[in-house]
């Protein structure tokens, strides 16, 4: 579609002399020798941009740049003249006009002039339309953590009302199921208007129906299909359009000129609309997708939150009952009781487990930060683990300076971060094996490492043993248990302590966790 | 410590065993122990017999423990509430501790703690 010009000028060897270069430049070219053409000519149809002298007779080229300017804010205006003057010019600037051609001109000047000016409308509509549309993606993602559809939806019209420069619109909602559309915002509106109509019902149930855009000049008396709706004489010109999800029309979007003589909304105009809508969809749809999954998570939390107290109440009649028997149980059975306890105490750690994985989903973890010493944090680890490291034969050593500075942590999910390396180092060490224990400082932090001499980790597993549910063998047939997060847990603790958590393995020679801490 | 043998404890529980591990425990310790299976029933026992402390859950069916803890601080302000809870809501244990109770455990919980605690209150 070539852009539509409009040369103006009471020599009519001029108007011949622009049309015929501007035609040859691919643009198409209408001429008025006056300016009441001028006017009659614009009445009926929108350009892209007028050329006009600055003397018609008995008219100034100001009065047509002021009258396309009240009614086609987008058109643009170039004025030639050949009484050239510092003031007309600098008034016609102010005015709008987008430049000055001075008379006699080159013809490759006056092409040039029109190309740049052109160009320049285009890339100033999709400058706006760039930046209102990167504007409601950064909104949306906003949006959709707190707020509602509708508040999304009046931000995506006051966008379209901004890069359209219309006055008044609407945003309605197409429902699939009931075939209904409803009246979700509206700007510059009646608050009485209709607020629900069926398809094919109004003029944008017509849209849903036809799926396409719809531009309504000057009220509706000139459209017999929409006789039966009220017009509004204030209105100048109105474009609806479908907002398409693929194939579906998931809402319709309004939009109304007011108080102008006349307006059309030009193709160009229901082009870029056009790009806008498809980015006001993919916007909608991402706010309901992630709604839907935040209802979700809420919902699975609440089943995590459900779950972990269903087993933690037999959890305490178990353990109670075990500590309420160890007290009278003869010396043959202290074994088993023992093997009771021990595994009672083994399940509420993993239903402890299970529920912090639902907050390392959503992300909260809470934390209550205090300056500790690590030298006791970490000595109380291995004591810990002391047993069950010589009950399979494996020897732990551990070199903890009593020189550590103190430290700001969570002493108890510190704790968890590392006593989760020494169950990894236990789990994957043979007997007659060894694993060490080190803190030392380093520049600005401590660093506390985990040493084992196990089966080690194949490079292709170790950027991966981070990850929840990440096990190097994750098989039924497995011979180490466990669930796979304790190592991402580590990590959301430690990188909430701005600190790094990593490992360097070799197959069959072992694995060295480490963990830094800023000091 | 000669006060603490005459204290008397409520349980308050919907789960039976928890309530039978629990009222077991504290016997054999030497507390006189009354039970109750949802909130009325503590409720009532309360009204009847001179408590001392309540061990209260939270997460119980028609009246749940906060509302009991209301009611019973309603009855005797005295009365010293323990909360036991499986459940890790922050929000209502810091709600039963503005309202009074003097100490949460979370289910499951050593009864030594229990031990630890109670009689931390009683001597006190």
């Amino acid at each position: 579609m070539p852009e539509k010009i409009l040369v103006v000028d009471d020599e009519k060897e001029i108007c011949k002399l622009c049309q015929r270069v501007l035609t040859e430049s691919g643009y198409s070219v209408l001429t008025a020798g006056d300016y009441n053409e001028a006017i009659k000519i614009l009445k009926k149809e929108r350009f892209d941009l007028v050329l006009t002298d600055l003397r018609l007779d008995g008219h100034s080229g100001l009065d047509i740049l002021s009258n396309i300017k009240e009614r086609y804010p987008l058109t643009s205006v170039i004025i030639m003249s050949a009484y050239a003057s510092v003031e007309s010019a600098i008034e016609a600037l102010r005015k709008g006009c987008y430049d000055y051609l001075l008379k006699p001109f080159d013809i490759d000047e006056l092409v040039f002039t029109v190309k740049r000016c052109i160009q320049h409308q285009r890339a100033e509509q999709e400058v706006t339309l760039f930046k209102e549309t990167s504007y409601i993606y950064q909104f949306a993602q906003e949006i959709s953590k707190t707020g509602d559809e509708e508040t999304l939806l009046r931000l995506i019209l006051k966008s379209a009302l901004l890069i359209s420069k219309a006055d008044s619109g609407s945003i309605l909602v197409y429902d699939d199921s009931t075939e209904t559309l409803e009246l979700k915002v509206s700007i510059g509106l009646d608050e009485n208007i209709t607020k629900i109509m069926k398809v094919g019902e109004r003029i944008a149930g017509y849209v849903v129906k036809r799926k396409e855009a719809l531009i309504l000049e000057n009220g509706l008396k000139k459209y017999p299909e929409f006789s039966h709706v009220p017009s509004r004489d204030d209105i100048t010109c109105s474009i609806c359009m479908p907002v398409m999800l693929q194939d579906k029309v998931i809402g319709v979007l309004c939009l109304n000129k007011q108080n102008v003589k006349y307006y059309i909304f030009s193709e160009h105009e229901e082009k870029i609309l056009n790009v806008f809508c498809s980015h006001a969809s993919l916007v909608i749809q991402a706010f309901r997708v992630n709604k839907e999954l935040n209802e979700l998570d809420k919902l699975k939390n609440q089943f995590i939150a459900n779950v972990s107290h269903e087993l933690r109440t037999p959890l305490m009649s178990i353990s109670g009952a075990v500590e309420l028997l160890e007290s009278s149980m003869p010396d043959g059975s202290k074994q088993l009781i023992e093997l009771i306890s021990r595994n009672t105490q083994r399940m509420t750690k993993l239903v402890g487990e299970l529920l912090d994985f639902s907050k390392l989903e959503t992300g909260v973890f809470k934390y209550c930060f205090m300056e500790e010493s690590l030298q006791k944090l970490l000595n109380d680890i291995v004591k810990d683990f002391e047993k069950p490291f010589h009950d399979k034969n494996i020897e732990l050593t551990a070199s903890i300076p009593g020189t550590l500075p103190p430290v700001k942590i969570d002493k108890s999910r510190i704790n968890q971060a590392i006593s989760n390396l020494m169950s990894n180092a236990l789990k994957f060490t043979e007997p007659n094996s060894r694993v060490k224990l080190t803190a030392k400082k380093s520049k600005g932090e401590i660093v506390i490492s985990v040493e084992d001499t196990g089966i080690g980790i194949d490079k292709e597993h170790l950027g991966r043993i981070f990850d929840r549910f990440y096990q190097v063998d994750g098989s039924i047939t497995r011979e180490r248990s466990g669930v796979g997060i304790g190592l991402a847990i580590s990590k959301k603790i430690i990188e909430d302590h701005k600190g790094r958590i990593w490992a360097e393995s070799e197959s069959n020679k072992g694995s060295k966790f480490y963990i830094t801490l800023p000091i | 410590m000669a006060d603490k043998k005459k204290s008397q404890i409520l349980v308050v529980d919907d789960e039976p065993d928890v309530v039978l591990i629990l009222s077991e425990f504290l016997r054999k310790e030497g507390f006189k122990v009354y039970t109750a299976h949802n909130g009325q029933q503590a409720i009532d026992k309360i009204k009847e017999f001179p408590i001392d402390l309540v061990l209260l859950d939270l997460a119980m069916p028609q009246m749940d423990g906060i509302q009991v803890l209301k009611e019973l601080k309603k009855i005797n302000p005295r009365i010293e509430v323990m909360i036991i809870t499986a459940y890790r809501d922050a929000e209502k244990v810091v709600e039963s501790f503005r309202l009074g109770a003097f100490d949460c455990l979370f289910k499951p919980f050593n009864l030594k703690y229990l031990r630890k605690s109670i009689f931390a209150k009683l001597v006190e």
